[in-house]
């Protein structure tokens, strides 16, 4: 991104189109108004005044068609794996996946249990794992600022982190 | 000599078809009369005996079982202790009348404890239900115990909403053995039961004879087994981790839009 200020006209900024799109959607991540299990009320406290998503241009849907983030707070078992996945499958490409909490990312303290989904990585893909059980709201506002990150890089060069 | 399995059946007489051990009506009374004496000398807390390691529930027969003072019989009749709480022994007093075959017990506060034949399962809720001295009309728990060889029970946690105190634990012991288990449904009794109900059925396998809709109500309704029972194996296939179509490898990454 260049400024080139006063040179030609005042207020011009040129960038690649790329950078634009990317801040464009890494500045307005709208999540799927989804809980699981206690982790959610974390992450209600993390968008409510306190924390305030809205600061990051964050705000819930309640439809998976206008959203473009997922974040899974809480245990997964076998019989809403499926309706993650059709959850997942309704949401408009380009999409992310926020894997909040140790029940999401591996099971957490039922892994191995009958009827837990070790992980919903082994439903849908995961973008960002936060650990926590459950994480504070700091941990889920970093993970989403790692998102962000890794949103800006998108098309540009190849991601960094393979997860 | 007593391991895990003697302590259940001392505890919880159990019916004398199911488990391996019990074979007839003597084994029966006699497994009830230990169960009673040993409640009445320490205040119903024959659990808590601590189990000897070595022998296992197959090689030890229920007839050589503990050599326990067995109770008088003036005493079986009167299985509660002169200090039990009013409302135990009036509990008591009514079971025993409409159902002299019954063996009820103090068991801890002011609760009391029976076990029920399934056969008489729904006689005994009705009657604790609609009798004027107990109205036991609120059916707190319902749970199902695996007790391995000697077979599946059902556990009735029943209060009196409007009588205040007394409190009854009701024990049936599933009939048909572990692969047909059993136990007459008391949901035209206890609306409350049909949730329960269901419940044990998905996670031990106890089916409810009567019922109107017994399905599963936790797991998924394909699932194969009863994963609450003890001998319960995870036949689950395992699962594969799932990645974006970006990330797969080269060759065969698809086109996606925001990559040029």
């Amino acid at each position: 991104m260049g400024l080139i200020d006063n040179q030609h006209l005042p207020g011009i900024i040129t960038l690649p189109l790329r950078r634009l799109v990317n801040w464009s959607r890494k500045s307005s991540l709208w999540y799927l108004l989804f809980g699981i299990a206690c982790c959610a009320i974390e992450m209600m406290a993390t968008g409510a005044s306190r924390y305030d998503f809205d600061r990051f241009g964050m705000i819930f849907r309640a439809s998976p068609r206008q959203s473009d983030l997922m974040i899974v707070p809480g245990t997964v078992n076998e019989k809403i794996a499926d309706r993650v996945r059709l959850l997942y499958d309704q949401m408009a490409e380009p999409r992310w996946v926020i894997a909040m909490g140790g029940c999401a990312i591996n099971g957490g303290p039922y892994h191995g249990e009958y009827n837990i989904v070790d992980g919903i990585d082994k439903v849908i893909p995961v973008d960002v794992y936060v650990p926590g059980c459950p994480p504070r709201p700091e941990s889920l506002m970093h993970g989403v600022l790692m998102l962000q990150e890794k949103i800006a890089r998108e098309g540009i060069e190849r991601p960094l982190v393979r997860v | 000599m007593r391991d895990e399995t003697s302590d259940y059946l001392t505890q919880s007489v159990l019916a004398p078809d199911l488990g391996k051990k019990g074979t007839g009506d003597m084994a029966y009374n006699e497994k009830e009369s230990h169960g009673q004496s040993e409640n009445m000398n320490d205040s119903g807390n024959g659990v808590h005996e601590t189990p000897q390691p070595t022998p296992t529930a197959a090689d030890q027969p229920a007839e050589t079982q503990p050599e326990r003072p067995k109770a008088e019989p003036s005493q079986r009749e009167h299985a509660v202790s002169p200090d039990a709480p009013d409302e135990v022994k009036t509990t008591i007093a009514a079971l025993v009348e409409a159902f002299p075959s019954l063996k009820p017990f103090h068991k801890e506060d002011d609760w009391t404890e029976v076990v029920v034949p399934a056969a008489l399962l729904k006689d005994v809720a009705r009657f604790v239900r609609d009798d004027e001295r107990l109205k036991l009309n609120f059916l707190s728990s319902l749970s199902g115990v695996d007790y391995r060889d000697a077979g599946l029970q059902v556990v009735y946690h029943l209060i009196s909403i409007p009588a205040g105190r007394p409190k009854l634990i009701m024990k049936v012991n599933a009939e048909g053995g572990r692969d047909n288990a059993h136990v007459p449904s008391v949901v035209d009794i206890w609306p409350t039961a049909n949730w329960h109900e269901r419940e044990a059925w998905d996670l031990l396998g106890i089916r409810f004879d009567g019922h109107p809709n017994l399905k599963r109500i936790l797991l998924r309704e394909d699932w194969i087994g009863h994963p609450l029972r003890k001998d319960y194996v995870d036949s689950r296939p395992p699962r594969e981790r799932q990645y974006k179509e970006t990330w797969a490898p080269p060759s065969d990454r698809g086109v996606r839009h925001d990559e040029s």
